[in-house]
């Protein structure tokens, strides 16, 4: 039997929709940015805020929605809000890029993809997440063509034409894992068996174009580059939370292809964080740097998939709170730090340490967080990461965690390049902006870097239910 | 955390937290931050004094630990420890600490750089509290080495002094020697004990912690490396005389109330796990340190150094106490010294800041001479201090000192026989010190027209010099509070008292009056008087033939090997690095369909390595 659920406690995701329409309904009478941008931001602020309280509650007690469609738990409420903490800084750089005269339409466009977001890390048919997923898809195309140059214009054409093929190998995807499981429920198990290996392959393919792993990184190159730094802190952190999370719910619940997912994702990973980091190292733009960068996280995020089926999944599940989180910060600090700077050449940054020294230092944790330097959130992430993995036990996990660990010491070769610009290079480059967003995100890095226990405890409190809800009991 | 802990937390938690807004706030005001940091410590010593009594009351030992690092297969516990022990030495750090401070006040009114004085003291005491309520030993580690790094910076506070900088660096490389010893003891306690003796609790709790006597042999001596360093101990002593090139009250500071101090503490903390082999050598290096500093003591003329070796000699009673084995009685006799050595030596140095002070910064005893006319508050003051440390009867020291040398007597009669001597040595070079500095006529035209400091700087030392006096009342009390037996006065307590005077009777013989012994004696023993002038060598052998010839030479091989093949093999890594990067970053053409492109041959790819996975069967 069909059964509807309890939709009441989707109120921290129905407050972005009503954030949306509000801010379209402002737009009538004003196009002053800064109140969209307010608008966007309290209730990005409240969502998050009722999610961390909604969350308290969910820890024991999850609330299934329309037949375990839609799962919300402890767990999700977690990845949620660290999603909203990067969507809360993308919204508030708004106020320096994209220009705009349609302020009114981007804040609402981006509140909505949020919505999405929420629901897509909590849904558990593939019906539904297929929605949730072209649900963030189709606003993000749209935000990411906002601004006045042709290159934002460019990234988006590049990101929807990617986009849509990748659409496509969903459905195909979608369709074959019915074909063989007689059901869109995740965690269902085959009845053909070849069939479902093909679409777990296609799954795979349709949903990693989001998260950049190796081969479907290259849109992802040039949209990051080519967008506005908004609109980049917002696609390389909470869609890309937001995709592994999906990731995440599907394949840890497919018990039949556990096999194969470890060994394909060894792959993709080892690749994805070396490709993202040898070709990072030969770029002077530090823009486009970044976008490498955040294709090298990507192949540090994706070795979580190597815990499947083993009892290290809570820790794994921990850790990528805490990664998602630290990734969030320091990813999205550093693309939104680009909005201090005229132009995103290596030679701009240079000797921004007597200009700017509180720009310099602040960009220089973020940087630093992101190579994975002890007492940064990003070194937790990456530590307490590869921890689970290799909790795991098997060879496949120790080549994993070596080339991880490996490809972090050659990524602080280009994040200690910029550093040493700031420092110790001499140039007449104008001075840095102030850029208290990016300030922030540097303080909160090394705050939680050194009490990181917290967030530890936090994030094992909340997911008493984790294991019964992903190894694919539903 | 229940408001006790978080009060214990606050303890060392508040400093710690408030030493950059010290500094800040100079940037403002530069008197600011002087305020701030005197309210600051102050505020710990209160709150301390309240935990205190709380405990005194009813006894709970005030605990609270997180694990520092989740899922290892160790416990790392960072939190707080505060046991007996712990409340008495915070009691003594933060009042002692509070009281310097406030001296400081009025001694650093002129210095240009005092925000960041004040700041660096706040970082220090806060330390010194952190390592003392700490609850395991790798966060007491972390402490102990904040404590050495605060005292590099500060006794290179003028840094523009050649002897400070070089002074500073000596204590943090020869304190360091010291920490090698302790990591490596941490390391042993934790492969021994599988990371139990990591938390101070379970090692209170009993040796069993540590399972086989060899393996507490091993952890206990390596522990006691640790405390050689800090604690100044023979052969590791060498940094503190060089020290007294930073401000006076650093001196103080370091001497009475933190840093030296923190090797005793880390002894009587690990105490449990002490076997008698372990005890043997800490009572015979203590010994020997004190007749080896003493000695050294007599023929130095710089009134910081003589104070210096002194120290060094004090200190040597307190590990000596610890070594001689009597449990919980030694570290009652080890601690109640501590703490009277704390109040006489921070006193001591104070009036010997407040006499530079007057005399700009000359420290040559052979240049004062009459002070006690034109200073008579402060020599006053010193003139008790100076009864103290020698342990003059009914003063602190004479509780604190004789208990130990009393207490030897059951356990070991040449270890009785050498501190009775230590205490003859003490009483002559300290009033050697001070006649040298009172009496006679003025010797320099600085001493002529010197004159008493100002109110705030003699309120601390009239403090310290009413608690040097009376400290000996609470004798019995502590001895009891810390679970030691009490003390027992018996006819043996007269020996070291009559040497004591016979010493000072002599000092003033030779130096309290015109009189040409001290020359004479210099002269007719010759040789020896040379040896113990250059101070046994050991600064030779240690800069001369250790650092320059052994290990200078040994890290000039090592650099030609990192430069000749390491770098060339970073360097040809690097270019293949390079190199890889710049051709696989052509497949990034910038143009859709070929994105797309390499996505279905990945696709296909990744569908084929599935297809003959499936034949194969999975492998893990």
């Amino acid at each position: 039997m069909f059964d509807l659920g309890v939709y009441n406690n989707l109120w921290n995701i129905y407050v972005l929709f009503i954030g949306a329409f509000i801010s379209l309904l402002i737009s009538f009478f004003s196009e002053n940015k800064y109140i969209h941008i307010a608008v966007g931001a309290i209730f990005s602020l409240i969502a998050l805020i009722m999610t961390l309280f909604a969350g308290l509650y969910l820890r024991t007690s999850y609330i299934t929605i329309a037949s375990d469609s839609l799962i919300m738990s402890g767990y999700s409420s977690l990845l949620f809000a660290a999603i909203l903490v990067p969507a809360i800084m993308s919204v508030l750089a708004m106020t320096r890029t994209p220009e705009t005269n349609k302020p009114g339409l981007l804040v609402s466009i981006f509140l909505i993809s949020l919505g999405f977001m929420g629901l897509a890390v909590s849904s558990y048919n593939l019906l539904f997440i297929f929605l949730a997923f072209e649900g963030v898809s189709i606003p993000t195309y749209v935000i990411t063509a906002f601004g006045k140059n042709d290159s934002e214009l460019e990234a988006a054409v590049k990101y929807f034409i990617i986009g849509a093929f990748s659409t496509g190998l969903i459905i195909f995807g979608i369709s074959a894992y019915y074909i063989s499981t007689g059901s869109l429920n995740l965690g269902t198990s085959p009845v053909f068996g070849n069939m479902y290996i093909l679409a777990m392959g296609l799954l795979i393919f349709g949903f990693g174009f989001k998260l950049a792993i190796f081969p479907l990184h290259g849109w992802a190159i040039d949209t990051y580059t080519g967008a506005s730094n908004a609109i980049s802190s917002l696609l390389s952190t909470s869609s890309k939370i937001m995709t592994l999370a999906v990731m995440i719910n599907i394949f840890l619940s497919s018990a039949y292809f556990f096999g194969y997912l470890k060994i394909i994702f060894a792959i993709i990973a080892i690749f994805t964080m070396t490709f993202g980091n040898l070709v990072a190292i030969s770029q002077k733009n530090v823009k486009r740097m970044l976008a490498y960068s955040s294709v090298a996280q990507a192949g540090y995020l994706s070795t979580v998939f190597l815990v499947a089926g083993t009892g290290a999944i809570k820790l794994a599940m921990i850790s990528i709170f805490m990664y998602a989180l630290a990734y969030g910060l320091m990813k999205g600090g550093s693309f939104i730090g680009m909005n201090s700077l005229k132009n995103y050449d290596i030679d701009e940054f240079s000797g921004q340490w007597k200009k700017n020294p509180v720009f310099a230092v602040s960009f220089s944790i973020l940087l630093l967080s992101l190579a994975g330097f002890p007492g940064t959130l990003g070194f937790i992430g990456k530590y307490f990461l590869f921890l689970s993995v290799l909790s795991t036990g098997t060879s496949l996990a120790y080549i994993v965690v070596i080339f991880a660990v490996l490809n972090s010491v050659l990524s602080f070769y280009y994040y200690g390049r910029v550093i040493m610009y700031m420092f110790w290079k001499k140039s007449d480059s104008v001075p840095a902006k102030n850029n208290s967003i990016l300030t922030a995100a540097a303080i909160l890095t090394v705050l939680f870097g050194i009490i990181y226990f917290l967030l530890y405890y936090y994030g094992s409190y909340m997911m008493v239910h984790l294991p019964s809800l992903i190894m694919g009991v539903i | 955390m229940d408001i006790q802990q978080w009060l214990v937390f606050l303890i060392f938690g508040l400093p710690l937290i408030s030493f950059p807004f010290v500094i800040g706030v100079g940037y403002i005001k530069k008197n600011l931050s002087m305020y701030l940091g005197t309210a600051v410590i102050f505020v710990s010593f209160l709150i301390g004094l309240y935990v205190f009594f709380n405990y005194t009351v009813n006894g709970i030992v005030i605990s609270a630990s997180v694990n520092w690092l989740p899922n290892l297969p160790i416990s790392i516990p960072v939190g707080i420890y505060a046991d007996n022990l712990a409340m008495i030495m915070v009691l003594m750090v933060s009042f002692v600490g509070f009281l310097i401070i406030l001296f400081s006040v009025g001694y650093m009114a002129e210095d240009p750089r005092r925000h960041v004085f004040f700041g660096e003291m706040v970082l220090f005491t806060s330390s010194m509290l952190g390592l003392v309520l700490a609850s395991s030993l790798l966060m007491l580690f972390i402490f102990w080495e904040l404590v050495g790094l605060c005292s590099y910076l500060l006794i290179g506070f003028w840094y523009y002094k050649p002897n400070a900088a070089s002074a500073a660096k000596k204590a943090f490389i020869v304190t360091r020697v010291g920490d090698v010893f302790f990591i490596a003891g941490i390391g042993a306690a934790i492969l021994y004990s599988q990371g139990a003796a990591l938390s101070v609790a379970n090692i209170k709790a009993g040796a069993s912690v540590i399972p086989y006597v060899w393996q507490r042999t091993i952890v206990s001596l390596l522990l006691f490396g640790g405390a050689i360093g800090k604690s100044a101990q023979f052969p590791l002593h060498v940094w503190i005389p060089d020290a007294m090139e930073g401000p006076t009250t650093v001196s103080a500071l370091i001497h009475a109330a933190t840093m030296v101090t923190a090797g005793v503490y880390l002894i009587a903390r690990t105490y449990t796990i002490f076997t008698p082999l372990s005890l043997a050598v800490v009572l015979y290096i203590g010994v020997f340190t004190i007749i080896l500093s003493g000695l050294i003591g007599l023929v130095v003329n710089d009134i910081k150094r003589i104070l210096a070796y002194s120290t060094i000699s004090q200190i040597g009673y307190m590990v000596a106490a610890l070594g001689l084995g009597l449990g919980a009685t030694s570290i009652g006799l080890s601690i109640y010294q501590l703490e009277s050595h704390a109040f006489f030596k921070a006193l001591l140095f104070l009036s010997a800041g407040a006499i530079l002070h007057a005399l700009l910064n000359t420290r040559d005893i052979n240049k004062m001479g009459g002070l006690w006319k034109k200073m008579p508050v402060t020599i006053t003051a010193m003139f008790i201090g100076a009864l103290a440390l020698s342990g003059f009867p009914l003063t602190a020291g004479f509780f604190s000192k004789d208990s130990i040398i009393s207490a030897s007597y059951s356990v070991n009669e040449i270890a009785w026989v050498l501190l009775a001597t230590g205490g003859f040595l003490t009483s002559l070079y300290t009033f050697r010190l001070f006649f040298k500095i009172a009496l006679g006529k003025p010797k320099t035209f600085a001493a002529e027209h010197a004159h008493e400091a100002g109110i705030l700087m003699l309120i601390p030392i009239v403090i310290l010099a009413v608690f040097s006096l009376i400290f000996g009342l609470f004798q019995n009390g502590f001895y009891t509070f810390l679970g030691g037996a009490k003390a027992t006065i018996t006819s043996l307590d007269a020996i070291p008292a009559v040497l004591m005077l016979v010493g000072m009777g002599i000092a003033y013989y030779a130096y309290g009056r015109e009189s040409t012994i001290p020359e004479k004696v210099a002269k007719a023993s010759g040789f020896l008087y040379r040896l113990v002038k250059s101070k046994f060598y050991l600064d030779v052998l240690f800069t001369n033939v250790i650092a320059e010839r052994v290990v200078l030479g040994f890290s000039a091989v090592m650099d030609g090997f990192e430069r000749r093949i390491l770098d060339g093999l970073i360097n040809t890594w690097g270019y293949i690095f390079k190199n890889a990067g710049l051709s696989l970053r052509k497949i990034q053409t910038g143009l859709a369909r070929q994105y797309a492109l390499i996505i279905l041959i990945g696709l296909f790819l990744a569908l084929l390595l599935l297809r003959v996975l499936m034949y194969l069967g999975v492998f893990h």
